[in-house]
């Protein structure tokens, strides 16, 4: 059973499109990530998802309800990290996460809540005596506290340090292992390989790739890159015409993106041996995520939607 | 039973809550307890000894003291039911606790029940400070009486309040409007003084808004100037009848979440950020450099032989 569907999500702000048609849907005890650039309408599906926003068309079910109309049975049972959602700085770590541990049916206990997320030392502590990563880690806390099936996490380590954003990846990593369902949005793509099952690109609205973090490295339709430098000097004129059409030039360097890697090698070195042209650096790689996130991001029509501002100043 | 039970819990937990909130605040408690105290004390030494002719020729105080009840009662339910609510929401706290089960109306009304608590204190203070400062004879009889009055006039300046806070869009507006909307009121609602001498339609205005029947009916009943102190009803329904109309307001429209968000929701821009440039950098750069390119790079900032003077905006020419 899928914990969340969402079928040709709609949302516009008078008459600009937030959400262009999106569809998607979310595995029992699966990490999805939703990956994109601000703007790219990551938060508002999230906020749609929790039942923060109301969507202008389509049908969204999670934990099979309408989280337009979910309630309270509904809240029961998701935690939520928001991306800019303030905590009375007045209080103490422990008040806040046993103040919210109340609302729910089956809350977890205080104290182990705050260990998990590593704020044993903060306990006493007034949440605005503490330092942005650290109440981002409260953040986390109250979103765990109620036990919760479906846990959705908005940008959950903009802002921490190496150590602490480990951490929580092995705390999002042990979630996973007791059958907890996670959506998170992310800007960082290492963090998406390391933790994702599945993961969809959205830029402008839209859905513009989805799979798995290996399958999108892997993919045909991205191939492969074969890299190489030419001295100052060296003329790059009279490529072979098949490679001339694929090749991109950065500084003096040339990259040449194919997905038939043998013969446009060949061709390639046949081209430079004819010439007496040395291929400096010649490299053959597969491209990382980030390249493809970035030549998805790059790609895609640039007509102008609404900026949909994630962290309000 | 066992609903009614967690309920009445998570309420107790929520009064906790806000009390803490304002007890770590010392700021909100001054404003709200403090400054009724200071006036009571600065008007009623100013006053001291002086008698109200317009009102049966009673001591001042006799008048002032429940005045000053009234106006503890509204710094606490109104003024800091705006000030505190419009900054968690701007703050996204309100938000936050939308993303959970705590049932909404649990948290209001544990915040009215709190400033309730707070007006209470705030109230007996005054009335303990004016007796024992300027010899303030609280009426005994008429104090059950006076705590139904008092109670209606709560939950409506707290319903008012919440109404209000739709209304501020941001959280460094909401004291000005609270304290621009509340004193200008106090001062035509025989809060401040009496207004006895004012103009007849100023008079009738006022009595239609929700503080001068307020004031008056504790006024009249706590410090009679009348004989036989007794309860109106009509003061009562315009109380009553303020609260009834902020509710439905505040109903139809309290927002949880940050106006900002919302305001921001409507903002054109690219699609992407305008990106960044380095070609226009390295042209910003080489403006003092030759167009020719094949010259060794050096150091921007080197002076040479050949240049005038000036490093960075000599051009050579030819």
């Amino acid at each position: 059973m899928s914990a969340i569907e969402v079928t040709d999500l709609y949302k516009s702000y008078g008459d600009a499109n937030a959400l262009r048609g999106i569809c998607f849907s979310v595995q029992e005890g699966e990490i999805f990530a939703m990956l994109g650039a601000n703007g790219a309408g990551k938060t508002t599906t999230l906020e749609i998802l929790e039942g923060h926003r109301k969507r202008s068309g389509g049908k969204v079910s999670v934990l099979g309800l309408d989280p337009e109309h979910g309630g309270r049975a509904l809240r029961e049972r998701i935690g939520v990290v928001l991306q800019a959602a303030g905590i009375d700085p007045e209080l103490t770590v422990k008040e806040l996460v046993s103040m919210y541990g109340a609302w729910y049916r089956h809350p977890l206990p205080t104290d182990e809540v705050i260990s998990a997320v590593g704020l044993e030392e903060k306990y006493h502590a007034r949440v605005g005596t503490l330092s942005g990563g650290q109440q981002r880690r409260v953040d986390l806390a109250l979103a765990l506290v109620g036990d919760p099936e479906l846990i959705f996490l908005d940008e959950p380590t903009t802002g921490f340090d190496p150590v602490a954003r480990r951490r929580t990846w092995e705390l999002i990593d042990a979630l996973r292992r007791y059958g907890r369902t996670i959506v998170l949005t992310s800007h960082y793509l290492d963090e998406v390989q390391h933790l994702a099952d599945r993961m969809v690109v959205m830029v402008g609205g839209r859905i513009v790739a989805e799979g798995t973090p290996e399958s999108l490295g892997a993919s045909e339709l991205h191939g492969t890159l074969i890299r190489f430098q030419l001295r100052g000097s060296d003329p790059i004129v009279a490529l072979p015409p098949k490679l001339a059409k694929i090749v991109s030039v950065h500084g003096g360097e040339y990259t040449v993106r194919t997905t038939d890697t043998t013969a446009t090698l060949l061709e390639l070195c046949r081209w430079a041996v004819a010439r007496r042209l040395e291929l400096r650096s010649l490299e053959v790689i597969k491209p990382s995520l980030e390249d493809i996130y970035l030549e998805l991001v790059r790609s895609e029509p640039t007509e102008a939607p609404l900026d949909v501002e994630e962290v309000p100043a | 039973m066992r609903k009614v039970l967690k309920a009445l819990r998570i309420f107790a937990g929520q009064m906790g809550y806000q009390l803490r909130l304002l007890l770590r605040t010392p700021m909100a408690a001054f404003a709200t307890i403090v400054i009724p105290l200071m006036v009571l004390l600065a008007v009623g030494l100013l006053y001291r000894g002086s008698h109200i002719g317009s009102r049966g020729g009673i001591p001042y105080i006799q008048f002032f003291d429940p005045a000053m009840i009234a106006f503890a009662t509204v710094t606490a339910c109104y003024m800091s039911i705006v000030s505190t609510t419009v900054v968690a929401r701007e703050q996204g706290i309100l938000k936050r606790l939308r993303s959970t089960p705590l049932p909404p109306w649990l948290y209001l009304a544990a915040k009215v029940a709190t400033v309730a608590l707070v007006a209470l204190v705030s109230s007996v203070t005054v009335i303990a400070v004016g007796a024992g400062v300027y010899g303030f004879h609280l009426n005994w009889g008429a104090v059950p009486a006076a705590l139904l009055v008092w109670l209606i006039a709560v939950v409506s300046f707290s319903a008012l309040g919440l109404a209000v806070t739709t209304l501020v869009p941001r959280a460094e507006a909401a004291l000005p409007v609270a304290w621009g909307s509340m004193l200008p009121l106090c001062f035509v609602s025989d809060v401040f003084q009496p207004i006895d001498g004012a103009p007849e339609w100023l008079r009738a205005v006022a009595s239609s808004l929700p503080l001068r029947p307020f004031a008056d009916e504790l006024e009249s009943l706590l410090g009679p100037h009348s004989t036989t102190p007794a309860l109106d009803a009509r003061h009562m329904e315009v109380i009553a009848a303020w609260g009834i109309v902020a509710i439905v307001f505040a109903l139809a429209s309290f927002r949880w979440q940050p106006s900002g968000q919302r305001r921001s929701l409507i903002r054109r821009a690219p699609l992407t950020p305008r990106p960044f440039s380095p070609e226009r950098l390295a042209t910003l750069l080489r403006r003092d450099k030759p167009a020719t390119s094949s010259r060794p790079a050096r150091s921007r900032f080197h002076l040479h032989p050949r240049h005038s003077g000036r490093p960075g905006f000599g051009r050579r020419t030819g």
